[in-house]
């Protein structure tokens, strides 16, 4: 029995513009119901690639070699799904399908298959009317509403939110199964792409290789004992949201709402959960770096959030952060070496000037960079080497404690490892402690202790890693663990927006257990096993996913 | 869109209302004055406004298109020469050059100003739009290039001109103050200058609200078309 | 690695900004032009003193209007950029107050302002320049505003703050130097805006007063005298300084493009 003919194929393909090469000797072949991923880097060339396959490319750039085309559509669907801001969704729609009765039952069905609510209404809305979610719904539809035969997604869901993300492009891979359509998806592997593929390669230097073998992932050690050396208790971030005339008042956005929990030296605490969980403003909240929080965050046993001003700076040099955007974290006019330095001054100015520079050397040599990075500004530094200069900064004044806000999200895969590695290792010899904030559940089981999952401010869950990676209770945890392997979570629709939260527990709208009981009563933390709790009415039930 | 419209027109009204105070407080009789020379300079800046885009935009557009060769290249020479002639300096070189002559000659010179900058804006506009991912989208669904151009580009390219109305008839204003003054036109621009050089204060303060007035009603209205061809303008 | 003339790892961002503008050629024509213009007619005057000959006048007339746009627009910018910073430092309702303010003012033909000005409180430098500020200011303020809530780079504040600064450091000696080169090429408009506000005074005969000379005073002059053909000379000096500035306005903001997150 033979393989059928494939779909897709591409022999010998070369993409160049006037400067460079971006793409050599490429072989591509998919065949009907088959899904191929291709992951690099950002500025690899991935776009360029699909662009070219589906035989529309940019001004300026050229390309060789043959591709062969089925008979039926090839569709690209580009970068952000981009919609045009000044047709509405049924226009669009009645465009792909000819005609508006059509197009409107088209929109209709691929919309509701997607799981978009309300779909009919918002066939009348403008791209800009939607929400990021739906857009990105609307984007696949239309795509899906032309009917082809191969489909070429460019990072497709990019920048929604892990559990919504996954579910898309689980979608997105049944599609293509049913129909017998090829499901070619591009993207940095972050952009999750690998998850439903059935094979994957990888774009790197101008060539499409299948993946290298994978090295064996770092994980936290055993979790150390003792006391602990920080201590939140009922933490809470409001925000004042604007409006109210005339003195009337103004309502506030709950961001937090009284978390507590403590680290112990050497351990690691990770807060895992998506957009809007309030993970990042808590990670900022313990350092002081936002305004509006109360409760009490107690580092050695006093408390940050009440002290002064300037005694709060002087402990400064023992609490170091780390940044989703490191890049953006140093000022672009001046070297690496010249800004570490200068935080090694501020946070610790007992250091004399040589005893100083012989300080940052250290701090880059470990943090993983070689000693000329010192001379570089930010601009010449790639996404790793600027994770790692932040890391250096921070480990510079030898600090006992790391915050880190998704320090991994600008990171390939191997960047991320190594990163990780760094850390595990410091943590290790120095007894640092780390609260390591993520949308990764797959991050935070490897490297946090102890793991909890908040969702609009609260903890629904907590319980050492190894136990949450295989008995989570709450559907939102699973929901995160499945899209961090690939898989599809059991989760509808989108986060909830912060400041239209649900009544009663949060993840009701999204839950595939939820029932009556769930929107009238907030569901409290109960325990499963000591150092087990998680806050769900139904975490008894069978875990039916 | 009627509501976007009709927020729009309220919202000029406070502005309208000041500047209509202002004349009424400055000149007392003389604002009627002033108002009733209006219609001339209205049909000025407007003439050259539609005068000026009409031929302008077009070859702007043929220029974001054609970035490269033959077709594109007047479009660019146009756009380019936009800063480097305001309207009232046009004038001034077509009375020198004419001779005096027509209201003909007039409109036609201050019609180059908004030419040029209907050309730079939407040659910019729809290099852009070309560039942009959804006119990518719309092609990478099968739509064909020609439609593509026509319904997704196009709309986009023309909404910042659009906004820049009000930019231009300002800018016309100007213009049409010398050259009412030139071509001896009776119009509120011609009035404004003559109780300026008089130095009568009132009457000229008069005249200048009502020009200011024509001009915020024109920013208006290409506000109003803006939103028209930009959905996402009617949200602001 | 190119082996290039430069090393993209090793750049500075001024040394970026330099090799950025040198880069756009109509940017480096139009600095060269701009010195014609200023200097040919300094140097010139300074040798063979005053003539009656509408050319050499106009050439004559170059510094004089530059300098007079220079101080205008400089004085623009500063007042557009100070209230800009207000309002992105105020947020919220302030801002968007300031902001629909500076929006309105910045619809009306403010070009009428000098003349107004001229006719009603008599004919001076001094005045004239302060006029033509008055015109440019609401575009600049609106143009900083822009600028500075696009380069407001919270995470680095953060940052710095984590690293122990204070905010009053971290506005020192970081923001206000990484902000200065975008918005200078945001505010740049106001120069050509200014010379062309002062140029339309000068051409209705409101402009500055006898003994000085600009491109518009001149042009106003030959238009009043019916000596029309006269005004050729400084008009095309007046285009081509209104280009040269336009051109140099192009290079400075491609000097300082987007960064990239």
């Amino acid at each position: 029995m033979s393989a059928p003919e494939p779909l897709l194929q591409a022999e010998g393909l070369a993409i160049h513009s006037a400067a460079a090469i971006i793409v050599r000797d490429a072989h591509i072949a998919v065949r009907p119901a088959e899904v191929l991923a291709i992951t690099g880097a950002d500025g690899a060339g991935k776009s360029l690639l699909l662009r070219a396959l589906a035989g529309l490319m940019p001004d300026g750039v050229r390309m060789e070699g043959g591709v062969r085309r089925p008979e039926g559509r090839v569709v690209l669907l580009p970068q952000g799904g981009p919609l045009t801001p000044h047709q509405t969704l049924a226009a669009q729609f009645a465009e792909v399908t000819g005609t508006k009765v059509t197009g409107a039952r088209e929109a209709v069905r691929w919309l509701e298959r997607l799981h978009v609510s309300q779909a009919a209404r918002r066939l009348e809305l403008y791209p800009h009317q939607l929400s990021d979610g739906v857009r990105w719904r609307a984007a696949l539809a239309l795509a899906l509403a032309a009917e082809p035969k191969v489909l070429l997604a460019d990072a497709p869901a990019a920048g929604l939110d892990p559990t919504v993300r996954a579910r898309l492009l689980a979608q997105l891979a049944d599609w293509a199964r049913e129909t017998g359509a090829a499901l070619v998806l591009a993207g940095h592997t972050r952009d999750g792409v690998a998850g439903p593929a059935d094979r994957l390669l990888v774009l790197e230097n101008g060539r499409l290789n299948p993946p290298p073998e994978a090295a064996e992932p770092v994980a936290a050690g055993p979790a150390p004992g003792g006391a602990p050396v920080l201590s939140v208790r009922d933490l809470r971030v409001t925000f004042p949201l604007g409006g109210g005339l005339f003195g009337a008042r103004a309502s506030t956005l709950v961001a937090v709402d009284g978390v507590s929990f403590d680290v112990a030296a050497g351990e690691t605490v990770a807060l895992l959960g998506e957009s809007g969980s309030g993970k990042s403003v808590l990670a900022r909240a313990i350092l002081r770096l936002l305004p509006g929080a109360t409760g009490r965050v107690l580092w050695l046993g006093r408390d940050l959030l009440s002290m002064g001003e300037e005694e709060l700076r002087h402990r400064r040099h023992a609490l170091q952060a780390l940044f989703p955007h490191p890049r953006a974290t140093f000022d672009p006019r001046h070297t690496i070496g010249a800004q570490v330095a200068e935080a090694l001054a501020a946070l610790a100015p007992e250091v004399e000037e040589d005893k100083r520079r012989a300080r940052v050397a250290e701090a880059l040599a470990d943090a993983g960079l070689p000693a000329a990075a010192a001379d570089r500004c930010p601009a010449g530094l790639t996404d790793g080497e600027a994770a790692r200069a932040g890391f250096a900064r921070a480990l510079a004044p030898a600090p006992r404690l790391l915050v880190c806000d998704e320090p991994l999200a600008t990171l390939d895969a191997t960047d991320r490892e190594e990163l990780l590695a760094h850390l595990l290792h410091h943590q290790r010899a120095d007894g640092l402690s780390i609260v390591f904030a993520t949308e990764d559940a797959d991050a935070a089981c490897r490297i946090g202790h102890r793991v909890l999952v908040l969702l609009a401010g609260r903890v629904v869950e907590e319980a050492p890693a190894g136990v949450l990676a295989h008995d989570a209770r709450h559907p939102y945890t699973r929901g995160l663990l499945a899209a961090a392997e690939g898989g599809r979570p059991a989760l509808e629709g989108d986060p909830p927006p912060a400041l239209r939260v649900p009544t009663g527990c949060p993840a009701r709208l999204r839950c595939p257990r939820a029932r009556d009981h769930c929107a009238q009563e907030v569901p409290h933390l109960e325990t499963v096993r000591p150092g087990h709790r998680v806050a769900c009415h139904y975490w008894d039930a069978a875990n039916e996913d | 869109m009627l509501s976007f419209a009709a927020r729009r027109l309220i919202g000029a009204l406070p502005g309208l209302a000041l500047l209509a105070a202002l004349a009424v407080l400055a000149a007392g009789d003389g604002a009627a004055r002033a108002l009733a020379a209006l219609p001339v300079t209205l049909g000025l800046v407007a003439g050259a406004l539609a005068l000026g885009l009409l031929a302008g935009v077009p070859l702007g557009l043929a220029a974001g298109r054609f970035r490269r060769g033959p077709l594109g290249a007047p479009g660019a020479a146009l756009a380019a020469l936009g800063p480097a002639v305001p309207a009232f300096l046009a004038v001034a070189v077509a009375f020198a050059v004419g001779r005096g002559g027509s209201p003909g000659l007039l409109l036609a010179a201050l019609a180059v100003a908004p030419a040029a900058d209907g050309a730079r804006i939407a040659r910019a506009a729809l290099a852009a739009a070309l560039e942009g991912g959804f006119v990518l989208a719309a092609r990478g669904r099968g739509v064909p290039a020609g439609r593509v151009l026509r319904r997704h580009a196009l709309p986009a390219a023309l909404a910042p001109v659009a906004g820049a109305l009000g930019g231009m008839a300002a800018a016309l204003t100007a213009g049409a103050v010398l050259g009412e003054g030139l071509f001896d036109l009776p119009g509120t621009g011609a009035l404004f200058l003559e109780e300026a050089r008089a130095g009568a204060a009132g009457p000229a303060v008069a005249a200048a609200a009502a020009l200011g007035g024509m001009v915020l009603a024109l920013h208006v209205a290409g506000r109003i078309v803006g939103g028209w061809l930009d959905p996402r303008e009617r949200a602001a | 690695m190119d082996a290039g003339r430069f090393d993209p790892v090793m750049e500075t961002p001024a040394q970026a900004a330099r090799r950025r503008f040198a880069a756009h050629r109509p940017a480096v024509h139009g600095v060269g032009a701009l010195a014609v213009l200023a200097l040919l007619g300094f140097v010139e005057s300074m040798l063979a003193g005053p003539s009656g000959d509408p050319v050499v006048r106009a050439l004559d007339a170059g510094h004089t209007t530059l300098a007079m746009a220079l101080v205008g627009g400089t004085l623009a910018a500063l007042v557009g950029a100070g209230w800009g910073a207000l309002a992105v430092a105020a947020g919220g309702r302030l801002e968007r107050r300031l902001t629909q303010a500076a929006r309105g003012l910045a619809a009306l033909p403010l070009a009428l302002l000098p003349v107004l000005a001229g006719g009603l409180l008599g004919r001076g430098v001094d005045l004239l320049i302060l006029a033509v500020a008055a015109a440019a200011v609401p575009a600049a303020a609106l143009a900083a505003r822009a600028t500075l809530r696009a380069r407001a780079r919270r995470e680095y504040a953060m940052a710095a703050r984590a690293a122990g600064l204070t905010p009053a450091m971290v506005l020192w000696r970081h923001t206000i130097p990484t902000v200065a080169g975008p918005l200078l090429a945001a505010v740049w408009p106001v120069l050509a805006r200014a010379l062309a506000v002062e140029s339309f005074a000068g051409a209705v005969g409101l402009g500055a007063p006898a003994p000085v000379d600009t491109w518009g005073t001149l042009i106003g002059e030959a238009l009043a005298a019916q000596a029309p053909m006269g005004l050729l000379a400084p008009a095309l000096l007046l285009a081509a300084a209104l280009a040269a500035l336009n051109a140099v306005g192009d290079g400075v903001a491609a000097a300082f493009p987007e960064e990239r997150p």
